[in-house]
């Protein structure tokens, strides 16, 4: 999860630089458990106990797991935290080089606490963990007064004030394409411009395999959570120009797909 | 620029600086009520600071763009 970050808090509370940060304690604890790129995190341990039956987790691996599968069966299956394999092959970061791909072989027990991976499963959760460790901290602060959580441009907002948010131009990174107002929920950006190897860029299609084929270049999609933002947006990357407007409208969520070519398209709620 | 700031109890803020290896940003603490001076503000940024914590006054107008969804 390495990336920048910014939290900020609008209060009078006597504890609220305390709250700052504690929260900005937990966004290491979390960096620290849920990064696949420190072989010490409890996600490595994880995916080394692949094939060896339950294993007990923390509450954040749980968590963060659990919203994981939420959205691989709400976009049936284009968001899969197990394409791991397909990212290492493409040449992002350390992992397996061969495995199996398929978030249903992924089994969590909310009672118990633990999480199950079939032989040759191992996760990324590079898909969802930013939006989601952006929702718990907004979560954390807004008992202090209105919050906003940016991480690496996952951002959420929660508490009773707007935000004026920039949306970044994926072609044209010193101006924004638009400005909105985030209130009480998140926003989330996808590119197949950033993060690239060679020709390779690092968003899978688990469809596929491999790195996506789609005339878009980026994605932004406002939601009720970070979580389903950063979701959302990589669904609708993954779609494509007219059928992520299609899915964008149909999950009632609103956004801009920009394609190759620099058209941007406001998808409306 | 500064007491027109501090004299909207929207406007004041502190900006603390963090680093770290893997996480390194801005984080604000807005203060929304504040009875205080600049110079009150400055010593609270100062006196909340912790050794990756280092403190500034920086106002927030209204409809300020506060940050940018962006991929990374």
């Amino acid at each position: 999860m390495s990336t920048e970050a910014g939290l900020w808090l609008d209060s009078s509370h006597p504890g609220a630089t305390a709250a700052v940060r504690g929260a900005c304690e937990m966004a290491h604890l979390m960096e620290a458990k849920l990064s696949r790129f420190r072989p010490d995190s409890e996600l490595c341990r994880l995916n080394e106990h692949s094939g060896h039956g339950p294993i007990s987790v923390s509450r954040w691996l749980f968590d963060v797991v659990e919203a994981s599968l939420e959205l691989s069966r709400f976009s049936q299956g284009l968001i899969d935290p197990s394409v791991l394999p397909c990212l290492v092959q493409a040449g992002f970061g350390p992992g397996p080089r061969r495995g199996r791909v398929s978030y249903r072989a992924v089994r969590i027990d909310q009672d118990q606490q633990t999480i199950e991976l079939e032989a040759g499963v191992s996760l990324d959760l590079g898909g969802v963990a930013k939006g989601w460790a952006a929702d718990v901290l907004a979560s954390h602060l807004k008992s202090y007064g209105p919050a906003l959580v940016d991480l690496g441009g996952d951002i959420r907002a929660d508490g009773p004030r707007s935000w004026t948010i920039g949306v970044e131009h994926p072609l044209f990174a010193e101006k924004d394409l638009a400005q909105i107002e985030l209130r009480s929920e998140g926003v989330a950006t996808s590119s197949l411009l950033k993060r690239r190897r060679g020709s390779h860029h690092h968003l899978i299609d688990p469809r596929t395999q491999r790195p996506a084929r789609t005339d878009l270049i980026a994605a932004t999609v406002v939601a009720p959570t970070a979580t389903m933002a950063e979701g959302a947006a990589k669904v609708a990357l993954l779609l494509g120009d007219q059928k992520g407007q299609v899915f964008l409208r149909g999950a009632g969520l609103w956004g801009f797909l920009v394609k190759s070519d620099g058209t941007v398209t406001k998808v409306e709620k | 620029m500064k007491a027109r700031a501090l004299s909207d109890p929207w406007r004041a803020s502190i900006l603390v600086w963090a680093t770290g290896a893997t996480l390194a940003g801005a984080l604000y603490l807005a203060l929304s009520q504040q009875p205080m001076t600049g110079q009150s503000l400055a010593q609270q940024s100062l006196s909340t600071s912790t050794p990756t914590f280092s403190g500034l006054i920086r106002p927030i107008p209204p409809r300020q763009v506060v940050t940018r969804t962006r991929a990374s």
